[in-house]
């Protein structure tokens, strides 16, 4: 079974970073392509895994690192932008407490994604954003 | 501003003759260039593989078909060298061919208009110039990286003369709004110049618009339209930065503002990066 939920746009426009370039200031939006329309999360019985997709208007090529707890999170190759997480669910619906878990070592693997050199800055602040929110909403599924 | 933060573009001359000549404007020729290299590089690869055959001793061919293939086999050191030295120019060509690769420009341009028409609100044409120029990063063996013209919103400055430097490794050769935004992964950039007071500035006055544009003075000096408001954003083809569309206009009143506006130029974004990038393609 699938959970969908659709990103309004509203709640991107807070993904911009006013900055000063030699002078002058500059607003940095997020791209169109790095912009999530959509997250899906699914639970798959068989291997215990809960998958969360990021949908976008175009789609690209991953590569997956894996992190603390078994968490493996997949980036685009090319642009960085995160493009979904999967991570180990004993059975779903989760409790407050295994949510709270959850969202902690979710946060933990995104940090450290995020200290590392690459691309996709803006949108991993974005996701992280929206998953901080969503991801209640996401693992609510029976 | 220190002297080394100013905006260079190094090949400055090279990229704008190169820009013309990988232009978008000539698909006939180009693909002529593409016909050809492949029916000859097929021709040369058939020649070099029949020519070990070409002894006519033993066998039975007519006078004037044994003396070709004898003269033929006399020289089949030098036939070799030949078609084998084709061969790589063939293949020069073919990649030239496909470096030069043409776009289909009034479905680009038609995409642009569309976009100038939703993105600018309450356009006033009298006074003011709305634009989108749609930039493809071009390269060129030990002459860098640059943005050049590939379609522009409009019937007014129609010239695609405009080429800006790119460079992954020093900020200072990234020059132009689109430079900018190529050097951020082509995350949206939005920025307002102060207006200039017409297309001549004073001394004081251009050195300041070059500052705030990330302008090198050559490319001041030749350009048509002094914007005052600009929105950058890459264009990606699966994943990578092929382009950057550029929307500028001459009207302050057209750097969005209110949450609406906003919402709207994001809209236009999105059309614009889905469209022009499955053109692309």
């Amino acid at each position: 079974m699938e959970r969908y939920i659709w990103i309004n746009p509203d709640r991107l426009l807070k993904a911009h970073s006013k900055e000063t370039v030699e002078g002058i200031d500059l607003i940095v939006e997020l791209s169109p392509y790095d912009a999530p329309k959509a997250i899906v999360g699914k639970y798959e019985k068989e291997t215990g895994c809960f998958l969360i997709t990021f949908e976008y208007i175009d789609k690209e090529a991953g590569t997956s690192n894996s992190y603390d707890e078994g968490i493996t999170v997949s980036r685009g190759k090319h642009s960085g932008k995160l493009l979904g997480i999967s991570m180990q669910v004993n059975q779903l619906p989760l409790d407050k407490a295994a949510i709270i878990h959850l969202r902690t070592i979710v946060r933990k693997a995104l940090d450290q994604m995020e200290s590392e050199p690459g691309k996709g800055h803006l949108n991993h602040r974005i996701a992280k954003q929206l998953l901080d929110e969503d991801l209640e909403k996401l693992v609510a599924m029976k | 501003m220190a002297l080394e933060q100013q905006r260079k573009h190094k090949y400055y001359r090279i990229h704008r003759y190169l820009d013309w000549v990988a232009g978008v404007g000539k698909p006939r020729f180009y693909q002529w260039i593409q016909y050809c290299s492949r029916v000859g590089f097929l021709a040369a690869v058939g020649f070099l593989a029949l020519i070990q055959f070409c002894d006519p001793q033993g066998q039975q061919l007519p006078d004037w078909w044994t003396a070709l293939l004898g003269w033929i086999h006399q020289r089949r050191f030098a036939f070799a060298v030949i078609l084998l030295l084709a061969q790589a120019v063939l293949q020069v060509l073919i990649w030239t061919a496909n470096w030069l690769k043409s776009y289909d420009v009034k479905k680009l341009e038609n995409i642009l208009d569309n976009v100038v028409a939703s993105h600018f609100t309450n356009q006033d044409k009298s006074d003011h110039i709305y634009r989108a120029t749609l930039f493809k990063v071009r390269s060129w063996p030990c002459c860098g990286k640059w943005l050049g013209i590939v379609a522009r919103s409009g019937t007014r400055y129609s010239r695609k003369r405009t080429v800006f430097s790119i460079n992954p490794n020093t900020k200072r050769y990234n020059t132009g709004i689109a430079g900018e935004c190529w050097r951020r992964d082509g995350q949206t950039v939005i920025l307002e110049i102060p207006v200039p007071k017409g297309n001549s500035l004073a001394q004081g006055e251009s050195d300041d618009y070059k500052k705030s544009g990330y302008l090198d003075g050559i490319e001041l000096g030749l350009m048509n339209v002094k914007a005052t408001v600009f929105m950058a954003t890459g264009i990606r083809v699966g994943g990578k930065v092929w382009g950057i569309l550029v929307l500028d206009s001459t009207d302050p009143k057209q750097q969005p503002k209110s949450k609406p506006q906003e919402r709207r130029s994001t809209e236009a974004l999105e059309f614009a990066a889905v469209a022009l990038g499955q053109l692309a393609s």
